[in-house]
């Protein structure tokens, strides 16, 4: 006959048909003749059946749709982390293809020159590349002038970029001048219509053409300007400051107002830190004397909950924020604007039958791919607040 | 898993947030409902509901099909919860459900209504009451055993397969987490002086 402590260790199994027959009979033997043990197998088998009539309820009205959109970010996400690597592996294909094209039409055309002329200036070799390739235009317009026009190329930091923008006043320079003119649909594409080739008796050779596609494709420097630019219409980035008092010890205040973030769906990415980089230039977590800056960013409809919250964890006396809203319809009227010279180029090279320009639509076509994302990237963060939080110790 | 499931998964493994939706539709009120009971309100609980299925996004490609989908995502919404639990226990926040200890011991931070009306339907939504805030007292291990048992009806081995546990562990578990949550029905039976008796 077993004891009591052991029966009632088996009662949830009882209940739940676990015990085997040998087992079973034992329980019930003891349980007819033990009124403690009876009453205590009665009181688990009503809360048992309590627990089992709590009635489901129902999702949260939103519940979907919430999701849906943190699921987008997500997505979102990471595939501009994988544009990120995608990127890289284009600037070292579009190197790569230049360089063979540089290479190829050096050869050629230095030794057809050779026969002719084996003293021939870089100038001529400049010139005879411009025929080559038929520009269109030959009229001189300036460097500022052409920039300006394409509306892209500000800010071009990039090495090729600058390397291009140099004239020709060594042997080095005279093959990277060749090496754009080796790539006579891509620089079209870029200045289409408005002739911004120069290429007068100085070899002054302008162009802002094949290393803009490198450089327009990333992103910072190109967040970095556009951020500056602002005017009417209703895509807007938004942008928090929040100066916020704390007594507590620093790092566990940063630590909860992180979580307090990262509760209604702040995302603290590389991303975000970046454009908060931009934006502030500032770093995503960094110590400034007593004052400790944090960057994320946060779904527009939960601004409200985080900011909530963070008033009631650090006190309203402690709290002060700056809203600012940023038009972003110019930036994405001038992708647009670009986007058509693009496609306009496509179709012209489409009906052309020109055979030898599959690398240049394969790269236009990319380029045109990179500036839709760029497009939608803005929409996207138009549903975003960037916040910036200094926090201050004291 | 079915055809058509499998079909879904391959397209939401690839990203297909569309795809990803309808193969979580079927789990979606019983992951609210598991994190409803676990975190005690339900803002806590769509929270935590979304956050497993983002998770769930985002690691579909590490989901190896060893157990089903939904043991997966189950154990998923189960941890996140803890997760969350166990962080807030360092911060100290208060929740309109939580206890508040006074110098004279535990009170409710409930209002409890004193004029008491004798419609049994009242009695009964006291006892659901004082169910939900005794299972709120479990500990984490115990919580999740009830709900996942007494709540939600899984058999030992599905819930040996949630919480990665022996069923050996499982089987004990569930007999200490249901003797527990007797205790503390009686203790606050005691403290409703005996109302409720003949319920329970």
């Amino acid at each position: 006959m077993k004891n009591c402590d052991e029966i009632r260790e088996q009662i949830s199994m009882y209940i739940d048909g676990e015990l085997d027959e040998t087992q079973l009979a034992e329980f019930e033997e003891h349980i007819n003749s033990c009124v403690e043990c009876r009453n205590e197998l009665d009181e688990i088998k009503s809360i048992i059946s309590m627990c089992s009539s709590i009635e489901e309820e129902e999702l949260p009205d939103n519940f979907r749709e919430e999701l849906h959109s943190k699921l987008l970010a997500v997505k979102e996400e990471t595939m501009r982390k994988n544009k990120v690597v995608k990127l890289h592996n284009r600037y070292i294909q579009i190197i790569s293809a230049a360089a063979a094209c540089l290479l190829i039409v050096v050869l050629t055309k230095g030794f057809l020159l050779d026969g002719f002329s084996p003293k021939h200036s870089k100038n001529d070799m400049a010139k005879t590349g411009t025929a080559e390739t038929q520009m269109a235009d030959e009229k001189e317009d300036t460097v500022d002038e052409s920039a300006g026009i394409s509306g892209f190329s500000v800010e071009n930091d990039t090495a090729s970029g600058s390397a291009e923008l140099e004239g020709s006043n060594d042997e080095t320079d005279g093959v990277q001048q060749f090496s754009i003119m080796a790539e006579p649909k891509t620089e079209k594409s870029l200045t289409n219509g408005t002739g911004d080739t120069v290429s007068n008796g100085t070899g002054d050779t302008v162009s802002d053409g094949a290393g803009d596609i490198v450089s327009r494709s990333t992103v910072p420097s190109e967040r970095k300007h556009f951020l500056q630019r602002s005017d009417e219409g209703n895509v807007y980035s938004n942008n928090v400051i929040i100066n916020a008092k704390v007594n507590g010890e620093l790092d566990s205040e940063i630590q909860n107002i992180r979580e307090l973030a990262v509760d209604v769906g702040g995302e603290f990415s590389e991303q975000s830190a970046e454009i908060a980089l931009a934006k502030e230039q500032q770093n995503a977590v960094g110590e400034n004397g007593t004052e400790t800056v944090l960057s994320f960013k946060i779904l527009y409809n939960q601004y409200q909950n985080f900011f909530d919250s963070l008033t009631e964890y650090v006190g309203t006396e402690n709290i002060t924020a700056d809203k600012s809203s940023q038009d972003m319809s110019n930036i994405i009227e001038s992708y647009k604007i670009r986007l058509n010279e693009i496609e306009d180029e496509i179709s012209r090279i489409e009906k052309s039958e020109n055979t030898s320009s599959p690398d240049v639509l394969e790269s236009l076509n990319e380029e045109r791919q990179n500036i839709i994302n760029e497009i939608e990237k803005i929409m996207l963060d138009s549903d975003y607040i960037y916040v910036t939080i200094y926090i201050q110790h004291e | 898993m079915n055809e058509n499931e499998k079909h879904l998964l391959e397209s939401a493994k690839k990203g297909d947030i569309e795809a990803f939706e309808k193969l979580i539709e079927t789990h979606e009120k019983k992951v609210f409902n598991i994190a409803l009971r676990m975190m005690g309100n339900s803002e806590d609980a769509k929270d935590m509901a979304q956050e497993t299925f983002i998770r769930v996004y985002r690691s579909l490609g590490d989901f190896k099909e060893q157990s089903s989908l939904s043991t997966w995502i189950y154990r998923i919404t189960t941890n996140i919860c803890l997760d969350e639990l166990r962080k807030r226990k360092n911060k100290k926040v208060l929740y309109i459900d939580d206890n508040i200890k006074s110098d004279d011991g535990e009170i409710k931070r409930d209002i409890v209504s004193d004029d008491l009306t004798p419609e049994e339907k009242v009695e009964r939504d006291e006892i659901k009451r004082m169910l939900n805030s005794a299972i709120n007292d479990l500990s984490d291990e115990h919580r999740t055993v009830i709900i996942l048992r007494d709540i939600q009806g899984f058999s030992y081995k599905e819930i040996s397969d949630i919480t990665n546990c022996p069923e050996g562990t499982v089987k004990s578990r569930i007999c200490r987490a249901r003797q527990a949550l007797k205790e503390i029905l009686v203790s606050k039976r005691e403290l409703f002086k005996d109302r409720y008796v003949k319920e329970l």
